[in-house]
């Protein structure tokens, strides 16, 4: 039971990373596109400035909401995937270096290389994320030992690849959805256009993926069988992205951005409820089964210690974090850039 | 460093050896070469720091910051008055 409740807590803290460090991924993968000016692009970092670094540690938390709970699962995915897992670790500290060293000295040429560094890392952090829960989802070869190599042929594989391209442009969308909130302005009606552009391949791709999905996986209904009640999440998810068009055909910026967010939400959670009681399931051909919440796990009492001391920080969290996008809420003023 | 160092050999002291408790998969090859790119990503940071910190000095001391709070140099001649007032 604590088990599954531990499943459910990871699973909620990572949604809950996507949906924010997602829209700072999508800010900066677009920024070059939707920003035509220097103080354009000042303007759309300066949406993301006070809150990428609490929004970045969503990640971090839910690595060590890994550690805690199932810590076989943490130690053999993160061997398993150690290049891939360090490149990651790179990319999110140029993102950083990207943001914060741009407005330190007043030369083109200076914005310019960071502006590239931001929206590249950007991009590739979000192709990636995209490749790692598709390598989830499909499972690693386990040997003998129970451990895995994650070498880039195994981990670079076709579906894989496409959840990463299909993870790109749904963080594309929602970072474009959540500058549409927060600006004004020219910059506001390029963001605007770029929602709709991008609709139409997070279609395909959603589409794709989700056929992909029942060859690579067919056992992944299993969980909506004998729950059904799970079948909630992939409705929200039609329905979020059906609703986005409509939202977005109507102008209305708050509800598009709600829908954008209930689209991933939707997704996610319908891949971790496909994913349950697995962490990490092992491919077709393993001499070991999977990684799930129940041979990964850390002892009865750990768990029990620790998530009472979880739910009582995730509350404070949470408070503050709402708290913080009231303070900073509305659209930032024209000439607005990041200066911490 | 000294709780890294003072530790050596254990990695849990008096339960397991740090020789014993390296990843079996993540071969010597990968660390290094993690480490390096570790090593580059902080020297090129440190250059960018040494750059900007090195701007701000030469810089020097801005003339808004010289002002306001510490000791405020007043008149002895006014002072004087009013003192005795």
């Amino acid at each position: 039971m604590i088990n599954t409740i531990w499943f459910i807590v990871i699973s909620l803290m990572l949604t809950i990373y996507a949906l924010l460090d997602g829209f700072d991924l999508g800010v900066g993968a677009l920024h070059l596109l939707v920003g035509q000016t220097d103080e354009e692009r000042g303007r759309a970092i300066g949406t993301i400035g006070p809150v990428w670094n609490g929004n970045e540690v969503w990640l971090i938390a839910s690595g060590g909401a890994l550690v805690v709970a199932f810590p076989h699962a943490y130690a053999t995915a993160f061997s398993g995937f150690y290049l891939a897992l360090m490149l990651v670790l790179w990319l999110l500290i140029l993102r950083g270096i990207g943001i914060e060293l741009r407005h330190q000295i007043d030369n083109a040429l200076w914005r310019q290389a960071f502006d590239v560094t931001f929206c590249v890392a950007s991009a590739l952090l979000a192709v990636l994320f995209g490749v790692a829960l598709s390598n989830v989802m499909r499972g690693v070869p386990f040997d003998a030992n129970g451990e895995f190599l994650g070498s880039f042929e195994l981990l670079l594989n076709p579906f894989a690849l496409l959840g990463g391209v299909l993870s790109l442009i749904l963080l594309s969308l929602h970072g474009a959805a959540y500058l549409a909130l927060k600006t004004d302005g020219d910059l506001h009606d390029r963001a605007w256009r770029y929602i709709g552009i991008l609709w139409w391949p997070a279609v395909a791709g959603i589409a794709l993926i989700v056929i992909a999905s029942f060859l690579v996986r067919p056992d992944f209904t299993a969980n909506f069988a004998r729950w059904p009640l799970l079948i909630v999440w992939p409705l929200l998810a039609l329905a979020a992205l059906i609703g986005l068009r409509l939202v977005w055909m109507r102008r209305q910026e708050q509800q598009t951005f709600i829908a954008s967010s209930a689209l991933i939400v939707g997704l996610l959670a319908s891949v971790f409820s496909g994913l349950f009681p697995y962490l990490l399931p092992a491919i077709a051909g393993s001499t070991q089964p999977g990684l799930d919440i129940y041979n990964s796990a850390a002892p009865p009492y750990g768990l029990a210690t620790a998530l009472a001391i979880y739910l009582i920080g995730m509350a404070i969290v949470l408070t503050y974090l709402v708290r913080i996008y009231r303070v900073w809420s509305g659209k930032i003023a024209h000439g607005t850039s990041y200066h911490p | 460093m000294v709780a890294e160092i003072g530790r050596q050999p254990w990695i849990v002291y008096g339960l397991q050896r740090a020789a014993h408790a390296h990843s079996t998969n993540v071969s010597a090859g990968m660390t290094l070469f993690t480490l390096l790119g570790f090593m580059g990503l902080y020297a090129l940071l440190g250059m960018f720091y040494l750059v900007l910190v090195l701007r701000v000095i030469a810089q020097g001391p801005s003339a808004g910051g010289a002002e306001g709070h510490g000791l405020v140099p007043h008149d002895a001649s006014n002072s004087g008055t009013e003192a005795h007032a």
